[in-house]
């Protein structure tokens, strides 16, 4: 069986969020009223803050996962990692938070003030060395499943608004999803984000549903085969997801953004014991 | 009549971070296993207090009133319980929404025979053993454990209490069953009552001679008969 290890203190789990910070960027988002670099990074603020509070207990923050963010086009041709060098257990994240921000947040119809944390502010500045990004997200992969063979297999959430400027990140994509643990292959989610109002494909099963554009039909190819034990909870937000479904959602407004990582995360979650 | 009771939690945790509570109140006759929801924080406090009242009562739960005030009493426990100025942010966060566990309450009546009440909220069960017949209340068939089973809610933590009231809901089942002639009765949280219902009476005997023996129920776990779960149970015994 595939995808389906438990999820412990003794075998975590590996989230690696990969983020673009080229230019383009800085453009607004389709369906929201900030860029796309403001929502991607509010987004996976928001994403690691919801991972630690699912390890939250009353005695502290359990070690369920390990974390990544790594961010490329900040500037020319180069990739780094944003929070840390390398993936770091989730009740470390407290001693990375860059400060605390407070937001409202809707609790059964009562607006409450409640304190955020924020560990990377947004960039938009140069080209998108995407296969940059993924070199060192493959490095970390490569490292993580050595110390955790036997773990839930790694999941990397890309979030990006074109193209690779540095070569063809398929490459690389394929050699990280052929890294695996005992349990299942590395997975890879791209979520493509646009400015532009047209409609999303999300989760397409054949590549002819993307547009015949190369960049959209190289982030088709390099995301993962949605496992079955995981279509159920993509169902419940797209019901036209099938078996053979790719992780992967094309022209993303703000929602789809928000979606893609609810699902790309939830599925691990419900593996936690 | 002797008693044993077993509480172990999960394989890989700490016996301190067990979320099941139990709790017994032998002059009144009345017993208690609750089990702390895992996606929820501080619930395993909120499934001590939740036991700890109901036993210490004499809350008859047939009654919606009574349970209701049971559960306000609890809660003044669990909130009371909590140092909500000094919570980290995470915790704080998360504490807004309350906790949840299950709960199963059982009272001996002596009457003109010997028969109990039991309430059920969620899929901590209730068992009678005949010596040869098992009888299992509220859930009847292993299959029937569900990943969301009904739960007690504490109610709002700090500041959401101040906001809204706490305004429970009214779920719970009730088994008042003749127990004269039976051998033991088994109160138990979901993991070992879905062990239980799957192995019959004789998984009771095996319960009972290892009641004291982690060891043996980490086998069990570890060998897939019973999901690795905190588990927990009072049994009694009338022979």
């Amino acid at each position: 069986m595939s995808y389906e290890s438990e999820i412990s203190r003794r075998k975590p789990g590996l989230f690696i969020f990969l983020v673009d910070q080229s230019r383009s960027m800085s453009k607004k988002i389709s369906g929201g009223k900030h860029s796309k670099a403001q929502e991607a990074a509010d987004a996976i603020n928001r994403q690691l803050n919801e991972i630690i509070s699912r390890c939250t207990k009353s005695d502290g923050v359990r070690p369920y996962f390990d974390v990544g963010v790594i961010g490329y086009g900040y500037k020319s041709g180069d990739a780094t990692g944003l929070i840390s060098d390398q993936p770091i257990p989730i009740n470390e994240l407290e001693s990375h938070i860059l400060r605390m921000e407070k937001k409202t947040e809707n609790i059964d119809g009562e607006d409450i003030e409640i304190e955020f944390p924020v560990w990377f502010d947004p960039v938009a500045s140069y080209d998108t060395p995407m296969v940059k990004g993924l070199t060192i997200a493959k490095q970390w992969i490569d490292d993580w499943v050595q110390r955790n063979p036997d773990s839930f297999p790694p999941v990397l959430i890309n979030i990006s608004d074109g193209g690779a400027t540095d070569g063809n990140p398929k490459d690389v994509a394929d050699q990280i999803m052929e890294i695996g643990t005992s349990d299942g292959k590395t997975l890879i989610w791209n979520c493509h984000i646009s400015e532009k109002n047209e409609k999303s494909v999300s989760f397409p099963k054949d590549e002819t549903e993307v547009p015949e554009e190369k960049h959209a039909r190289e982030m088709f190819e390099m995301s993962s085969v949605i496992p079955d034990s995981m279509l159920a909870i993509a169902k419940e937000e797209y019901q036209n997801v099938d078996t053979g479904a790719r992780a992967y959602v094309y022209n993303a407004n703000l929602e789809d953004l928000i979606r893609l990582l609810d699902i790309g995360t939830r599925v691990v979650y419900n593996k936690v014991k | 009549m002797s008693i044993k009771t077993l509480n172990f939690s999960k394989a890989g945790n700490r016996q301190e971070e067990s979320e099941d509570s139990l709790a017994i109140n032998s002059e009144r006759e009345r017993y208690s296993v609750c089990d702390g929801a895992s996606d929820s924080i501080f619930s395993g406090w909120w499934a001590s207090c939740l036991a700890g009242e109901f036993v210490d009562g004499d809350y008859n739960l047939d009654s919606g009133e009574e349970y209701f005030k049971m559960l306000l009493n609890a809660r003044k426990k669990w909130y009371s319980g909590i140092n909500w100025n000094r919570l980290q942010w995470n915790v704080k966060n998360k504490s807004i929404r309350g906790s949840y566990c299950t709960f199963m309450g059982v009272q001996l009546v002596r009457d003109d025979s010997l028969y109990c009440n039991a309430w059920a909220v969620g899929d901590s069960c209730f068992f009678i053993d005949d010596g040869n017949r098992l009888q299992s209340f509220p859930v009847s068939s292993p299959e029937d454990f569900g990943v969301h089973p009904d739960l007690v809610w504490s109610g709002y933590g700090h500041p959401m209490n101040e906001r809204k009231e706490y305004v429970p809901e009214y779920k719970v089942k009730a088994f008042k069953p003749e127990i004269e002639n039976c051998k033991r009765i088994v109160l138990a949280t979901d993991a070992l009552s879905k062990y239980i219902l799957e192995n019959g009476v004789e998984s009771i005997d095996r319960i009972w001679e290892n009641s004291g023996s982690r060891e043996f129920f980490d086998k069990l776990r570890s060998n897939g008969s019973i999901k690795n779960d905190d588990i927990s149970a009072i049994i009694i015994s009338f022979s």
